[in-house]
């Protein structure tokens, strides 16, 4: 197979080609996201908050069918639900954050397959858990470059208050800022994104895209920017290493590009110079070997 | 009132003696109680029943029987009934479940199993040379009732069982059954004379799944579907590309859908080949109440004018 062959003839054919414009505007705003999600130490409650996304694209697809707008609106109510619901029961009642979170996603998981189990035309579940990149119909690719254009904005114009937020909380609130609100923006970009996801990536590896490649960057950075930066690289050649390997090798889209993340990121965690683990082992053994004098 | 021991045994042998039921021996005059798991044989046990059997078709018109999980209250119909019909052929992928909760002297009717081998058909994908499905070389076409052939069989298998169960009716069920064979006959000499006006090169017929195998091997048509045999499955990017290219080539007029779990695919390809999106077709089964498919003959006349209509 020529090189051209294997790079550029895929993309001759317009569905290919917007798949891979949605991958690649959600690995913009997914990598920057990403990298707060590891530095806030959010990543787990990033996969609930996926997770509970079921039942709003459930209901949404009851009453308004295949609609793609309908479709982003319910699972956004739903993500942002679950997202308000664990914050107000962890401050009303006895439940810890963590608990509340992973109690009502599970529950509104559960929520979401009964409704599917009833709908009249049976929505595909794996097509939802798990995307499909040849079904990016025009309308998905404008949503998502919406969203993705309006999280990379949004960051820009915020900038100073998340990096605030994420190392230093509390000077951040002594000096008179909004925590709850850079918190709460944050989970609802999330959510928005996820979404924008659903049809390229599915909703259980949409959150894969976000996170692997920022941990792939922290294994590599020490400075926020750049991080961000390395971070944006990283999900950008995942992403397109991955729709050409689902293309070539006939494999779901949502799973290629997570299996190339996570390429990165287990060859960042293995040979990184400064915190990768052959690094660190090598330490190791150096420091127990007798110190040898010159005499 | 205090708990004693002996209280609490009474009350608890006392529950049992109230759930035990005495259940009568079956009077061989009632009517057959019939349950079906397609729509194609629930109008195949009304036809031959008549008014001798009351039949609950518990895959209702519009569902995916390739997706249709039985719920409790279906698996309790299903195990007390009569008789049960289903397909067979992995359409019904809990088969054995049911097989297995009916126990041994209660047969399952498995209509596609049952049909002449020369009647049955593999798949249109696993004939491709390439074979980038995944079905394998013996996996059956499960659309059996594609082809009128097929559903005149299994209209006198469901003739024999019937009259099998309930002997004294046999004369009925039999002038039944052959009322329904004659009106199959005459759609069928109505079919075949209006794809004769379709020139055999025209017989291309792109769909969203593998549905129309047997349609297909009766008329002389090829069947080019985007999905393979089951709707579960979601086909791959080159086999996409491979059909956009096909279509082009071969300048084939008109694609059709179906009811779709998902109708962007059918879109996308009518948006980058320009070709035409002839009217759905009714691949699994009937349509609704009310609409143009609601029975076989209506459903079977609404693919051939759609087909025939895109295509000439």
């Amino acid at each position: 197979m020529s090189l051209y062959e294997f790079f550029i003839a895929p993309f001759s054919y317009e569905f290919m080609q917007r798949g891979l414009g949605a991958a690649m505007c959600l690995s913009v705003s997914g990598g920057l996201l990403g990298c707060i999600l590891v530095l806030r130490r959010l990543a787990l409650m990033g996969d609930a908050l996926s997770h509970s996304l079921l039942p709003g694209v459930a209901l949404a697809w009851l009453l308004f069918g295949p609609s793609t707008t309908a479709l982003f609106v319910g699972a956004m109510l739903a993500g942002l639900l679950t997202a308000l619901g664990s914050a107000l029961l962890s401050r009303l009642t006895r439940v810890k954050e963590d608990a509340a979170f992973g109690s009502l996603f599970i529950v509104f998981f559960g929520a979401g397959i009964a409704l599917v189990s009833k709908l009249p035309t049976r929505l595909n579940l794996t097509h939802f858990l798990f995307g499909n990149v040849l079904s990016v119909s025009a309308t998905d690719l404008h949503l998502t470059a919406i969203v993705s254009g309006s999280t990379v904005l949004l960051f820009a114009l915020f900038y100073r208050a998340i990096v605030l937020e994420t190392f230093d909380p509390v000077f951040h609130r002594a000096i008179g800022g909004w925590g709850a609100l850079i918190h709460f923006g944050f989970l609802a970009l999330t959510v928005l994104n996820l979404v924008a996801g659903l049809q390229t990536m599915g909703v259980v590896l949409a959150l894969g895209l976000f996170l692997l490649p920022a941990v792939s960057a922290y294994l590599w950075c020490d400075h926020f920017f750049r991080l961000l930066l390395l971070s944006v690289g990283f999900a950008l050649a995942g992403s397109i290493a991955g729709i050409l390997l689902s293309y070539h090798a006939g494999l779901s889209s949502g799973a290629a590009i997570v299996l190339c993340q996570g390429g990165i990121f287990i060859g960042s965690a293995l040979f990184s110079p400064s915190y990768g683990a052959l690094k660190h082992l090598s330490h190791f053994f150096h420091e127990r070997q007798p110190v040898r004098h010159s005499d | 009132m205090n708990i004693t021991p002996q209280r609490f045994y009474l009350t608890i042998i006392l529950g049992f003696a109230l759930c035990v039921r005495l259940s009568a021996a079956p009077a061989t005059e009632s009517p057959l109680h019939v349950v079906t798991l397609h729509t194609v044989l629930t109008e195949i046990a009304r036809e031959v029943g008549g008014s001798r059997a009351e039949v609950a078709g518990l895959v209702q018109p519009g569902i995916d029987p390739h997706a249709f999980d039985p719920s409790a209250s279906d698996m309790r119909k299903l195990v007390d009934a009569d008789v049960v019909l289903v397909s067979g052929l992995h359409l019904e992928l809990y088969l054995d479940r049911l097989v297995a909760q009916r126990g041994p002297n209660r047969p399952v009717v498995v209509v596609g199993e049952a049909l002449p081998s020369m009647l049955s058909l593999s798949g249109a994908a696993a004939k491709k040379s390439d074979k980038n499905h995944s079905t394998c070389a013996n996996e059956k076409d499960p659309h059996w009732w594609h082809s009128i052939d097929n559903v005149l069989f299994a209209a006198d298998l469901v003739r024999a069982e019937f009259s099998r169960l309930r002997p004294a009716w046999a004369d009925d069920f039999a002038r039944n059954a052959q009322a329904y064979e004659q009106r199959l006959f005459a759609l069928k000499s109505w079919v075949a004379l209006e794809i004769a006006k379709l020139p055999p090169s025209r017989r291309q017929l792109v769909t969203s799944h593998d549905a129309f195998g047997h349609f297909a091997r009766d008329y002389g048509f090829t069947v080019h579907p985007i999905n393979g045999i089951s709707t579960e499955g979601e086909p791959d990017a080159k086999h996409l590309a491979q059909l956009i290219d096909f279509i082009r080539a071969e300048h084939i007029k008109a694609v059709f859908a179906e009811n779709d779990v998902n109708p962007r695919l059918v879109s996308n390809l009518v948006s980058e080949t320009g070709v035409r999106l002839g009217a759905r077709l009714y691949s699994d089964g009937l349509g609704p109440e009310g609409s143009d498919a609601a029975t076989y003959e209506a459903m079977y006349r609404h693919n051939v004018s759609a087909i025939f209509g895109a295509l000439r």
